[in-house]
């Protein structure tokens, strides 16, 4: 009620009914919500539908992409460039080899420290990290997280070419409305 | 104060009162796990109970930055929680979980700190994002920022991530699911008191 | 058709020629049927409870655009069940400092005042449980258990030692004390135009003619009615009146130190009382156990299950209008009360009793 109690009966009579309109309105809009599909995506599903897939670019976890002619059989030649760039110096590289054969012996990158920033995929000059669509990857103990050279590679295996960003476009308009899923 | 004033604050807290003895019933357990009737028995109601905890995860409701926002988008209709039972309460006396999402600053720690004292056995502890595991960003060069909650309470399950995806998210609680179906009666009681030491952990890179 | 009432009517014969074989005394059949009634009371406030968790996470869940349970066995049936089972589990926690007997005893207080209420229910045309000593002040008697239910939520407020459990439990003492009398008056609105303050009589009058002779029909109860229907929510702690328990004003109300197996007490209690409101609400204003198509069910459906289908109604209109609107703050509560649901109370109380007089 106002501070000042000095509405009329009939203007009294026209706020209780306005209150009842709008509550009227609320419940209406809720109901319709009730029949409406949900927008939920069933993660993870079970119905032998695919799982949501990551749009290309996405920073997931790290992989090194596979070189069979060079030594060590990954592109990188080590040559800290990543190392150097990183903010919250997460990646740690042990080099090995002279010259032409230069490539790491040991390369560490903490994922649970990284900021997932891509300057290391950015700076590589030979394209050799690059950060995958996994985005699976939670553990029980921290030192799980520090990945090594054995399960960087693994991974590059899979993912053959580094993933670019897409920058977005100078006339890009807005993002397009997500359809509502029938499920 | 600094981090190492902290640290040595934050082991001596007063906060909670001495554990309870151990229950009848896991006394009961871990003297009997050779073999015979009691064995099943106890296999039975592991299932049960064990079932029963992760089936109905009741999370601590509290957020610190952005991971918060993420959680939130979680718990929201298109990454829907609840399917799984998971469900927020503000109390910690309800909680079973608690999602420490964000950056932990050093103000805040001590009443992480107290929130996880207060919280009920059963408990776990959800580190979300990389600034919860081990300070992410702002490992070097800040002020106030505790490299880390695991530092403070012990953690179960770490979610990587800066934010983490939110099916990311989904796949930590699944793992949290496995761990806490592996518990058992007959295991030593759950973490209460004081954490042990291995849970302070200095991080370096090797 | 009535079977709870043939199935005691025949239990109760039965009792009595063999207690009367075995020189028992006959007062021990009561004895027994009091005890088997009040068994058959909390086994039956578990499985409502049960189902009405379920109903209202699927509810909300599809109002708000999700999907509720449906991981925890098919379609997530078994989701209550669960949480029932974890609560069982979790450490039960005192707080230092806290009275123990208050702390114990609130939730147990609070959950026979909310269970009590079911025993002046009219099932069947022959079975209200409370039919041995013939309550014929049923209204009377719902009305003073329902103020009871304040002495369990203060002592829950009162008994953690907490500042805010306090604060929730005064303002949900407040609020649940300032609603009771707009729905007394209501109420005795009802009770004029029924003449007896018994709920078997109330029902009997509105079964005639099936769905034509319920109250909802009738113009000058529409104020009562509404009236109602918005205090005993207000009762009842649903939004838009739950402030004693708002997580983001007050952690959670009453039941912040409550853990475990205590707060699956509030719980329970707290959903049984949603059940009783809308149990109340059919027997008053929708028939109670009369069927829609007149006295002589043509269906042969159990009494029972017109009065339980009736109050679900209830309860899911309670749920719709609780997912839609927003929490009252709580001078605007207090305002509401007292300044507009007395007065439309009072007018209400003098609007029936002209039509009593004339009618």
């Amino acid at each position: 009620m106002r501070k000042q109690d000095d509405t009329t009966f009939l203007a009294l009579l026209g706020l209780i009914a306005e209150g009842a309109r709008s509550i009227c309105v609320g419940l209406h809009i809720t109901a319709i919500n009730f029949f409406r599909p949900s927008v939920c995506e069933r993660y993870p599903r079970r119905d032998g539908k695919p799982d949501w897939q990551p749009r290309p670019g996405y920073r997931g976890d790290f992989a090194l992409i596979s070189d069979a002619e060079r030594p060590g059989g990954l592109r990188c030649i080590a040559c800290l460039q990543c190392q150097n760039i990183c903010p919250d110096k997460c990646i740690h590289i042990t080099p090995t080899g002279k010259g032409k054969e230069r490539h790491p012996k040991q390369f560490l990158i903490d994922a649970g420290l990284c900021m997932y920033c891509w300057l290391c995929v950015e700076v590589c000059p030979v394209a050799a990290l690059t950060m995958t669509p996994d985005y699976e990857t939670s553990t029980d103990r921290p030192e799980k997280l520090i990945r090594t050279l054995e399960q960087l590679r693994e991974r590059g295996k899979e993912y053959p070419e580094p993933l670019k960003v897409e920058m977005a476009r100078a006339d890009a308009t807005s993002v397009a409305p997500t359809e509502r899923r029938g499920d | 104060m600094g981090l190492r004033e902290l640290e040595e604050s934050l082991r001596h807290l007063p906060e909670r009162l001495p554990r309870p003895p151990d229950e009848p019933l896991r006394q009961w357990a871990r003297r009997h796990q050779q073999g015979g009737l009691p064995v099943a028995f106890i296999n039975v109601a592991d299932k049960v109970l064990d079932t029963a905890r992760a089936c109905s995860l009741w999370w601590l409701q509290f957020g610190l930055a952005c991971c918060a926002i993420e959680s939130m988008a979680v718990g929201a209709s298109r990454y829907d929680l609840d399917r799984f039972g998971i469900f927020h309460r503000a109390t910690p006396r309800q909680a079973d979980a608690m999602l420490v999402a964000g950056t932990v600053t050093i103000k805040m720690a001590p009443v992480i700190k107290r929130l996880y004292d207060q919280m009920s056995e059963p408990r776990y502890v959800i580190a979300v994002g990389n600034c919860a595991i081990s300070g992410g960003r702002f490992y070097h060069h800040a002020y106030s920022v505790v490299r880390g909650i695991d530092r403070v309470i012990p953690v179960d399950i770490y979610i990587p991530g800066c934010p983490p995806r939110p099916e990311s998210f989904i796949d930590g609680l699944r793992k949290l699911h496995d761990l806490i179906r592996k518990e058992s009666l007959a295991d030593a009681p759950a973490r209460g008191g004081e954490p042990p030491e291995e849970y302070f952990r200095k991080r370096e890179l090797p | 058709m009535s079977p709870i009432g043939l199935i005691a009517t025949w239990l109760r014969a039965l009792l009595t020629g063999w207690f009367r074989a075995w020189h028992i005394p006959a007062v021990f059949v009561d004895i027994l049927a009091w005890i088997v009634g009040g068994v058959v009371i909390l086994l039956m406030i578990t499985l409502i409870a049960l189902i009405l968790i379920y109903v209202l996470r699927k509810v909300a869940a599809y109002i708000q655009g999700r999907i509720g349970p449906e991981r925890v066995g098919p379609y997530g049936l078994f989701q209550t069940v669960m949480d029932a089972l974890k609560l069982l589990q979790k450490e039960d926690i005192v707080p230092a400092g806290a009275d123990k007997i208050l702390h114990t005893l609130g939730p147990v207080v609070f959950f026979f005042v909310c269970t009590m209420g079911y025993l002046v229910i009219p099932w069947e045309s022959q079975a209200t449980i409370a039919r041995q000593v013939d309550l014929n002040i049923g209204v009377l008697f719902l009305l003073a258990f329902s103020s009871l239910g304040v002495i369990g939520v203060l002592m829950g407020g009162w008994g953690s030692n907490n500042k805010w459990s306090l604060l929730g439990a005064l303002r949900g003492a407040a609020q649940m004390i300032s609603y009771e009398i707009p729905m007394l008056l209501a109420l005795v609105c009802v009770v004029l135009m029924a003449g007896s303050l018994s709920l078997e009589v109330i029902t009997e009058q509105q079964k005639a003619l099936g769905l034509l002779s319920w109250n909802l029909w009738k113009p000058w109860l529409w104020l009562p009615m509404i009236l109602f229907l918005i205090t005993a929510a207000a009762e009842i702690n649903v939004t838009p009146f739950d402030i004693p328990e708002a997580e983001s004003e007050l952690v959670a109300g009453y039941h912040t130190e409550y853990s475990g197996m205590k707060f699956a007490l509030y719980f329970l209690a707290e959903f049984s009382n949603n059940f009783l409101v809308g149990l109340i609400f059919a027997v008053l204003f929708l028939g109670g156990w009369s069927s829609p198509f007149g006295h002589p069910d043509p269906l042969y459906l159990p009494e029972f299950l017109w009065l339980v289908g009736k109050a679900m109604v209830v309860v899911l209109f309670l749920m719709w209008v609780r997912w839609t609107l927003p929490r009252l703050r709580v001078d605007q509560l207090m305002a509401l009360c007292w300044k507009l649901l007395l007065p439309a109370a009072f007018v209400s109380l003098v609007i029936v009793s002209i039509v009593g007089l004339y009618l």
